[in-house]
């Protein structure tokens, strides 16, 4: 079966398509990132249009790739939220539409259900049950996942998501948007253990995460030190460790309530997604963790890390076999839509 | 020829269909309601004629100016029909499809009409027709300007949701402030030219005509 996925929530377009017997087959994504930089953020209206903008060429070359047409399709999939609501209108008026036209089955995939199962495009993939971590610019979750659409949130942010506050931190040391990945390179030249920042929540029980305090303090700090630094060379290392020393306390704060939910649920797999996934400290912590812990960690291989169409394939595929869905003709985008409402 | 037409632009959902040289159609005042209306519209309108679906050859909508949400539904909807049925398309100007009626539903031979629609942030989405020798000309091209710069003097018909209290009229030009676009104006207007009109769906593009979206 073969089925294309359409991934427009934020400020990604994805198009990909997934055969259940021979796998992805075709893959292709325009990030916005340069778009949005100059605002310091995802700017809705400019996400929409450029998405109208890119999506017909990158389903034009998906379908190039698998040297396909649509017509060879057996369902269409497309992320129907949570987002942007008008971002996520055009990849769900294009995706039902052309199932409409071809009278194929429309697939409305959750977002968040595609970053959980993107480790299954890997060759060493997951089982269920698993503990997923999902961990974004938008979203901090630990899940328990006993099957398909059996999903039960065990902790959320109370505050910022993790990504955000990477970024948001990236934006006080003066690097560019978005910034996580800026920090995570500047740490590895920093000292860690020069700042001892709070690991929030450690200390309460339950699952919930908090960085609002962590970015605070990080601020302070950095406001505190950087009137000290006399030249460029004590400034960049000033900066450096700040980066370090943050990234440090979020990756021990994501890895200590990974391991304390394994504790709790039994897991034996830890399937961890989402943008800050690909920060390699991070996998690096949960891995060693693992091997002392007895659970194996999942990552999904860098590029589907970040939104794509290709977890938007898979999921819409696994959706597809686990449900009967017929040809309909209403479109919906659902901006808000919690992982536990699915089934 | 069958062509389905498809106008989302304002509050009104609109969908229409060209068969054996008769259009039918759905108009309904739904907002936000348009992307789930607009394909069961369709729908309806096909099995009414006994059409199937890849029987249709070619699609016209309406490219806006209008709400940005609208006109996209409407561009993302004729994307994924265009590609999937591989059609060609046509788009339209909303403020052109609003002369058209008004010229269409009260044919005289010489006529300016003024097209003004609401735009919200205190402007207004607005362009100058002229009927001469028996067909419609556009005077301006569709613009985006505060309500005070608009000049309505010279204008025998001004039409649009801009009139009800925005513009203010010097002349005596009639007002239809309740006109809206509809899609089977889109067809009436591409009928007889639509294949050397229309064009792949990759060339075809929205018309926001408001171009300043971040204010910092």
């Amino acid at each position: 079966m073969k089925i294309l996925g359409i991934e427009s929530s934020c400020d990604e377009t994805g198009i990909a398509i997934y055969d259940t017997k021979a796998g992805l087959i075709a893959d292709q994504l325009y990030s916005q990132i340069e778009l949005h930089a100059q605002y310091g953020g995802v700017v809705p209206e400019l996400a929409s249009r450029d998405h109208v903008r890119k999506i017909v060429p990158l389903i034009q070359q998906t379908c190039d790739e698998a040297g396909l047409t649509l017509k060879d399709l057996d369902a269409v999939a497309y992320t129907a939220g949570p987002g942007l609501v008008g971002a996520l209108l055009v990849g769900a008026c294009v995706g039902k539409s052309i199932a409409w036209a071809l009278d194929k089955p429309a697939v409305e995939v959750h977002h968040m259900e595609g970053h959980l199962l993107a480790p299954l495009l890997e060759d060493d993939k997951p089982e269920f049950p698993f503990l997923c971590l999902l961990v974004s610019g938008g979203h901090t979750l630990l899940v328990d996942v006993q099957a398909l659409g059996s999903y039960k949130i065990l902790g959320d942010t109370l505050d910022d998501a993790a990504g955000e506050a990477f970024d948001k931190t990236a934006k006080l040391l003066g690097l560019p948007y978005p910034g996580g990945r800026y920090i995570a390179a500047l740490a590895e030249q920093g000292d860690e253990k020069r700042f001892k920042f709070p690991r929030p929540m450690l200390n309460r029980p339950g699952l919930d995460f908090s960085f609002s305090g962590l970015k605070t303090a990080t601020r302070m700090t950095w406001e505190k030190h950087i009137v000290t630094c006399s030249n460029d060379a004590e400034k960049n290392q000033l900066q450096a460790d700040v980066a370090a020393s943050f990234q440090a306390a979020v990756i021990e704060t994501l890895a200590k309530k990974c391991l304390r939910a394994i504790e709790q649920t039994g897991h034996q797999q830890l399937v961890v997604s989402g943008g800050v996934s690909a920060n390699t400290s991070l996998r690096e912590t949960l891995a060693q963790m693992g091997e002392v812990h007895h659970f194996k960690s999942f990552f999904p291989s860098m590029k589907y890390c970040t939104d794509n169409g290709a977890m938007i394939a898979v999921a819409g595929a696994m959706r597809f076999q686990h449900k009967d869905i017929k040809p309909h003709n209403l479109i919906k985008a659902y901006p808000r839509w919690s992982l536990e409402q699915l089934s | 020829m069958n062509l389905i037409a498809i106008e989302t632009s304002t509050e009104n959902c609109s969908v229409a269909l060209l068969h054996a040289g008769n259009i039918t159609s759905r108009d309904k005042v739904a907002p936000q309601k348009h992307a789930e209306l607009v394909l069961g519209f369709i729908d309806e309108l096909l099995s009414e004629q006994g059409l199937k679906k890849t029987q249709v050859e070619g699609i016209v909508f309406g490219q806006g100016p209008g709400a940005f949400t609208g006109v996209r539904i409407a561009m993302s909807v004729v994307q994924g029909l265009a590609l999937a049925w591989e059609v060609p398309v046509i788009a339209i100007s909303t403020m052109h499809n609003m002369a058209h009626q008004i010229w269409h539903k009260a044919p005289v031979k010489q006529q300016k009409i003024l097209v003004a629609n609401d735009a919200r942030m205190g402007e207004v989405y607005w362009a100058a027709f002229e009927v001469q020798n028996e067909s419609l000309l556009r005077l301006t091209e569709d613009a985006l300007h505060a309500p005070e710069a608009i000049k309505t003097e010279g204008f025998d018909v001004c039409a649009g949701s801009a009139f009800y209290s925005m513009v203010k009229l010097k002349g005596d030009a009639d007002v239809f402030a309740d006109s809206l676009p509809n899609a089977a104006s889109l067809i009436q207007m591409t009928q007889g030219n639509f294949k050397t009109n229309a064009q792949h769906i990759s060339a075809i593009k929205p018309a926001y005509i408001r171009e300043k979206v971040v204010f910092n």
